[in-house]
């Protein structure tokens, strides 16, 4: 392709773009995509791979919105499989997008009757429903009612950690998926028990949490609860007691 | 006969060929030369917007919007706009469970404790419905998210707070008894399962209010001609939300302290911290400070904890399948606390409250009464709004009237805006609160039926009945429209939003280069908002008569009336002389040219009171509109700019425009800049709204202030305006301006 078709193709994955966030026409926005997709087999990377890549994500973003689930789910997996493959830093916010999809498919997919059963993993329902609430309860100022929701839910996923990394190579995905929601876990439980008044308690939730989010790829986390683990350290160096 | 577009001559004249007849949906597809949004002038915008002639107030807003440059960031809200976003809405909403996750997304999103403590990092600020976004630039061109709950904002937000309870009702300090107005106990309806017909309760309903007690006046659709409610449906949705915004307000008076006010963000103006919804608040001071304390609120948590997660919704859900209401009572049973608010809380709902036709003798009597209290009810209590059929519901006098003057009512500081309840349940609202749009939309219109208004009772041009057609507002029974137009024709004012496609016409007032022979103007739009100064005097000045059309047209305007009122007029023979230079010019701003020549009006006829106030001579006044939806008549539609040679001003304005709006800013700016004394006057201000600053020490080249020779072309008249965000670019030509 010379350079004109190359802005061309660019300038159409934009307008398939456009179609989902701002018409919300998700069956032209799918078929747009999948078109590109067909016609962009032979240009080499760059810019071949991350237009793959943007292009099976809103192929998975414009299939979960339209109900097709089990679509959504391998668009999006294969998306996140060429941007892992590419190792290139500066698309994270692709990496992040494509997980969210992901984690929202894979929940579509459960049957929408959670369990309580405490010996089991929660399911990606359960854990969603769960933070959810506990994020409410946290916006509420409940941080105690909140932190009774999420360390149930924190003694249930740590299992299925292990002992070692989270992240399982060469896909750059976890093993299981539901390790994803594990800083969000981890970090929020460190925002209540600093607002409780426990700063030592709240710095190792957060150290745990950005340990978990460089191991998972997660550089919005790690970003995120620096920050929140800087301001404990300030409040604690102003005011040690 | 042709067609009136509204416009002066040379607008009404200029020729967009065929394109004028393009929908405005079209519009921006077909791409015509003329819409370039490098185009500063808003002529063709204003001539698109009026088509042929004739046309709704909200059609020419619809087409005026479609010519723009580009979007409005806070565009007024038409019906037409609000379909379109609701159809868009819907597409997302199709299938419940699918919603439910997806709108899990953004929760699930990682949050800070606070920013990252680098020095002198520069942050984009968004705000959402429930949080705030700050975006920092990241090296490689890029940004960072920070996401903070508003229960949670980070500490430049926290900074600067104040107390933002809601105000009290006016039956928390009046008992008021009206002949004619009565009030329906809500446990009437709970018992029910409806809102029964005024004679059917009339030994139930209340005449005198007490203090202590919540009253709510509850705007809705009929839903038929002969009952508003045949399936009652409004009634279930109604006492399931009022009982789930009653637990709210316990909730959070719990959380946050009984007597503890809510805060809000003096740089957002966003409640922060721990604060509930609108009706929760009011309900917090209403209804639990006068009838609750320390253990009983306690007791009322544990009775609202043994509800679990029913009302997270607003209780829409459960509304929806409790026909009778059954399953509330059942609820309530166990619930005597809350049930004890529940007693002493009162409605006004016209089914129940007004004697129905066919009428006795007697209830004729009542029924007139009332009606000519109905102001008077929503003034005593606060506004609810069952909202269902939002487009259906503004196309109907009697809620108009009722929207706006809630909104009215809130406006002058006597009460909360109204609430918005849903009316039923729709795959938009699952989540219990109203849609953005449907809120905008009934917060917009009554900047449409200002517009009519001033068309028809300031410049004549049209009669009340078509003001009515105009706004696209009709009534059941046709004997009602000259009650509905006369009530909505008190209303005052409302407060604009403002944005940068605003179009600003009228006389744009320069100050007078100190050489005598140039003029000033600004290089940036930038408003200071530290080191402002302290004024040297705060006055009073009652001019929030102006403000409205009955009162303002009776103060001697009516003579006037359908006459111009010229964008500037000079009040002395000679503007250089002596006696010119010692007095002080009035620059109005209004939010369109009615409203602004309203105002000049009325500063001209009552000129003398600041006079008397400040000690000086009013030499001229001018008036300047800067019009979010120019939908109204335009006389001048052009944009002069016009040095004045008086050193010291005073600019009148509403208060939200002397500290948002960019074009007032930009005149108070300007005689900081160059430290020349000058007032602001809050004409919607009742007192201490008069500020008058003294001379200090100019910052001309701090604040980007330029020279401009006055020579031939320099003031060049901009026809149809221009654009707010061009103003610093295009009102004088750049290349006229001294280089520094």
């Amino acid at each position: 392709m010379n350079p004109e078709e190359l802005r061309g193709i660019a300038e159409r994955i934009r307008e398939a773009d456009r179609l989902f966030v701002e018409d919300a026409r998700f069956d032209e926005s799918l078929r747009a995509a999948r078109q590109l997709l067909d016609e962009i087999g032979a240009v080499p990377s760059p810019p071949g791979g991350q237009w793959r890549a943007e292009l099976l994500g809103l192929v998975g973003r414009s299939a979960l919105q339209l109900g097709r689930t089990v679509e959504a789910r391998d668009a999006t997996t294969a998306a996140l499989q060429i941007v892992h493959d590419m190792r290139d830093g500066s698309l994270s916010p692709l990496v992040e997008m494509f997980r969210e999809n992901l984690l929202t498919a894979l929940a579509a997919l459960e049957t929408p009757t959670p369990t309580d059963d405490a010996s089991t993993p929660p399911s990606h329902r359960e854990l969603r429903t769960r933070i959810v609430r506990a994020q409410t309860l946290t916006d509420r100022h409940r941080f105690a009612r909140s932190i009774e929701i999420l360390e149930p839910l924190l003694a249930r996923l740590r299992p299925q950690a292990g002992d070692e990394s989270t992240r399982s190579e060469p896909s750059g995905e976890p093993a299981d998926p539901r390790l994803l929601y594990l800083p969000k876990i981890l970090g929020l439980l460190g925002f209540n028990w600093f607002h409780c008044g426990e700063r030592e308690r709240s710095r190792a939730l957060t150290e745990q949490a950005i340990a978990v989010c460089r191991s998972l790829g997660d550089r919005s986390g790690e970003r995120v609860y620096g920050a929140s683990l800087a301001w404990i350290d300030a409040q604690t160096a102003r005011d040690p007691t | 006969m042709p067609s009136n577009t509204f416009l002066p001559p040379h607008l009404a004249a200029l020729d967009l060929g065929e394109q004028l007849d393009i929908g405005p949906r079209e519009l921006r597809a077909a791409r015509p030369p003329w819409l370039n949004p490098r185009h500063p002038a808003a002529d063709r915008a204003l001539r698109y917007g009026r088509g042929r002639g004739d046309l709704p107030y909200e059609e020419i807003l619809e087409r005026t919007q479609a010519a723009l440059p580009g979007p409005q960031a806070a565009a007024v809200q038409t019906r037409a706009s609000a379909r379109f976003q609701r159809e868009r809405d819907e597409v997302h909403r199709r299938n419940a469970d699918l919603d439910q996750l997806i709108g899990q997304i953004e929760t699930l999103r990682h949050r800070p404790l606070e920013l990252p403590l680098t020095t002198g990092m520069a942050y984009r600020i968004v705000g959402g419905e429930d949080q705030i976004d700050f975006y920092s630039r990241r090296d490689d061109g890029g940004e960072d998210a920070w996401s903070f709950s508003l229960a949670h904002p980070p500490g430049i937000v926290l900074r600067h707070t104040f107390d933002a309870s809601p105000a009290l009702i006016a039956t928390q300090g009046y008992r008021i008894d009206f002949p004619g107005v009565f009030w329906l106990p809500l446990p009437v309806v709970i018992e029910r399962g409806e809102f029964p017909r005024f004679q059917h309760t009339r030994d139930a309903l209340v005449q005198a209010t007490q203090s202590g007690r919540f009253y709510l006046f509850l705007s809705h659709r009929w839903l038929a001609t002969g009952e508003p409610d045949p399936d009652r449906v409004q009634a279930r949705f109604f006492a399931w939300q009022l009982v789930a915004f009653v637990c709210e307000a316990v909730e959070v008076a719990a959380d946050r302290g009984l007597y503890e006010p809510r805060r809000a963000s003096a740089d957002l103006n966003r409640p922060v911290g721990r604060f509930g919804s609108e009706l929760a608040e009011s309900l917090v001071i209403n209804l639990l400070r006068p009838n609750l304390d320390e253990h009983h609120l306690a007791s009322a948590m544990l009775e609202i904890r043994a509800l679990g997660d029913c009302l997270e919704d607003g209780g829409s859900a459960a509304a929806d399948g409790d026909t009778g209401l059954g399953l509330l009572r059942a609820r309530l049973d166990s619930m005597p606390i809350v049930g004890g608010l529940l007693d002493r809380t009162f409605l006004w709902y016209d089914y129940s409250c007004l004697p129905q036709s066919p009428r006795s003798g007697e209830d004729e009597t009542v029924f007139r009464q009332g009606l000519a209290h109905l102001n008077h009810v929503q003034v005593m209590g606060a506004t609810a709004i069952l909202l269902d059929e939002v487009e259906d519901y503004l196309g109907r006098a009697w809620c108009v009237l009722e929207t706006v003057t809630a909104e009215d009512v809130a406006s002058i500081g006597g009460g909360s805006e109204p609430f918005l309840l849903a009316g039923s349940r729709r795959s938009t609202n699952r989540s219990g609160k109203a849609e953005h749009y449907n809120i905008s939309l009934l917060r917009d219109c009554r900047h449409l039926v200002w517009r009519a208004l001033l068309d028809t009772e300031l410049f004549g041009c049209q009669s009340p009945e078509r003001c009515m057609e105009r706004l696209g507002l009709s009534v059941t029974d046709p004997g009602d429209l000259p009650f509905v137009y006369q009530a909505l024709s008190r209303l005052r004012a409302p407060d604009a939003p403002t944005d940068d496609y605003e179009v600003v016409t009228g006389v744009f007032p320069l100050p007078l280069g100190a050489d005598g022979n140039s003029a000033r103007w600004r290089t940036q739009t930038m408003r200071r908002v530290a080191g402002t100064p302290d004024p040297a005097a705060v006055l009073t000045l009652d001019w929030r008569g102006a403000l409205h059309l009955h009162s303002a047209l009776d103060a001697g305007e009516r003579d006037g009336r359908r006459q111009m009122v010229p964008a500037i007029r000079t009040l002395v023979d000679d503007q250089f002389s002596a006696e010119a230079y010692h007095g002080i010019h009035v620059a109005v701003v209004g939010s369109c040219e009615g409203e602004a020549a309203l105002l000049a009006s009325w500063t001209h006829t009552h000129r003398a009171e600041i006079e008397e106030a400040l000690r000086l001579q009013v030499v001229s006044i001018s008036w300047l509109a800067s019009d979010i939806a120019p939908v109204g008549w335009i006389p001048v539609g052009f944009l002069q700019p016009c040095v004045v040679s008086t050193p010291k001003w005073v600019v009148i304005a509403a208060e939200s425009r002397l500290r948002h709006c960019e074009v007032a800013g930009h005149l108070i700016e300007m005689m900081r800049s160059l430290g020349r004394p000058y007032g602001e006057l809050a004409i919607d201000r009742e007192a201490d709204n008069l500020r008058w600053y003294d001379e200090r020490q100019p910052q001309e080249q701090d604040d980007g202030l330029a020279t401009y020779p006055i020579a031939e072309g320099l003031f060049r008249q901009h026809r149809g305006g221009l654009f707010r965000g061009a103003l610093v670019d295009y009102l004088l030509p750049a290349g006229r301006r001294i280089p520094s």
